[in-house]
């Protein structure tokens, strides 16, 4: 069984095309579940639209790291797909990605390739401010991911007093031991978008060293443990 | 390249922090990530700040006279120094040179003993630090505004 948890925050103007492209997989999700983190605009309503095949929250603003555990609380899929609200994917997403998990039970984690797109309403003077790179690229983001839900058990919820809760997730998850696979298939599509610009990507850059720094630690300890334990035995 | 020059970290691609007890880099074209070791981390501060590397190697061969022989100490900090410029951490900086002595920390914090300095390389996440997986954009944009003179063309 697959559950596919969808977090937003006031994503009136994607949300709807990120629920579609879940709808329309060629392999079905069994559950879809959208977490709506305390939106002001239009989400809440776009999203009822699509009740009952869409499982339908509500949290007061506390953040994707919060949102995405409480989708993993809400549902009960054996497998566990996220889409960012302003993403999508392709048709066979779920289909293949599927298949590879079911083919190999020692692999947790499977992602995807992405492909980067410059949202259509973009004006055509804001568009050429960016450079949007269509490079087909491996790509172990969150958008990309199907775990089965012993891996959330075995690495623990996500953080939700950071911004970069999937990088930290996935750092303690290597600590962990997990076993990811990247299928060589573009599924994910990434959207860039006015709403995506913010100015805090200094503050995301310098807590990216911090949690670098924090996963060594943990790393070194647990090697200065097992040393321990062997002089020991 | 003349080691007499001043050289700068290579910023915004580069960011990094020193955390007291080792200096963490992330490269954020490459996704590697970097620790160096107290004695790297000194020679970081110093050549980050613009320190020209002669400037930095001469005065830790002279801070380990009698206790480390000082052609190796040179050649260790010339070999981290050729490796910082091939990871791109650094770059050449055009602004002057500063003395060592801007950097009281190289003089009161050098390891007891000399042990050669290294910079530990991590790729074990570059896929995911590459993408810049957090929906968000820096002082240059993200991804990155067209270049001024891209937008003359």
């Amino acid at each position: 069984m697959i559950s596919v948890i969808i977090p937003v925050l006031n994503g009136e103007a994607y949300i709807a095309q990120a629920i579609e492209s879940v709808l329309d997989q060629t392999l079905p999700a069994d559950e879809v579940v959208v977490i709506n983190d305390g939106s002001s605009d239009g989400t809440a309503e776009i999203v009822r639209g699509y009740q009952p095949r869409v499982l339908y929250h509500r949290q007061p603003n506390l953040g994707p790291g919060a949102a995405r555990n409480l989708g993993i609380r809400e549902s009960k899929g054996d497998q566990v797909a996220f889409l960012d609200a302003d993403d999508r994917w392709l048709p066979n997403k779920l289909a293949l990605q599927k298949a590879a998990l079911d083919a190999d039970p020692a692999l947790d984690l499977v992602f995807s390739h992405t492909r980067q797109f410059l949202s259509p309403e973009l004006s055509e003077e804001h568009a050429a401010t960016l450079i949007c790179d269509e490079t087909v690229q491996p790509s172990p983001l969150i958008s990309c991911l199907l775990a089965r839900r012993e891996t959330f058990e075995r690495v623990g919820p996500f953080r939700t007093d950071i911004k970069a809760e999937f990088v930290e997730w996935y750092l303690r998850g290597l600590e962990a031991g997990l076993r990811m696979r990247i299928l060589d298939v573009l599924l994910v599509e990434r959207r860039i978008h006015t709403a995506n610009f913010t100015l805090k990507n200094r503050d995301v850059r310098l807590e990216y060293l911090r949690l670098l720094k924090a996963s060594l630690d943990r790393r070194r300890s647990r090697m200065s443990g097992n040393a321990a334990a062997g002089a020991l035995a | 390249m003349s080691q007499d020059q001043p050289f700068e970290c290579n910023a915004p691609d580069v960011v990094f922090e020193n955390f007291g007890d080792e200096v963490v880099l992330l490269n954020l074209q490459s996704g590697r990530y970097y620790s160096l070791d107290p004695l790297g981390m000194l020679y970081w501060e110093s050549l980050s700040r613009g320190v020209p590397p002669r400037e930095i190697a001469a005065h830790i061969v002279r801070s380990y006279t009698g206790s480390a022989d000082g052609s190796v100490i040179a050649k260790d900090l010339d070999d981290l120094f050729l490796e910082l410029r091939s990871e791109q951490l650094i770059r050449r900086s055009s602004n002057p040179p500063r003395p060592i002595s801007d950097v009281p920390e190289v003089g009161t914090k050098l390891p007891a003993e000399y042990a050669r300095p290294v910079l530990s390389i991590f790729d074990d996440v570059a896929e995911m630090l590459m993408l810049d997986p957090v929906h968000e954009v820096g002082e240059v944009g993200w991804p990155q505004p067209v270049p001024l003179d891209r937008k003359q063309e």
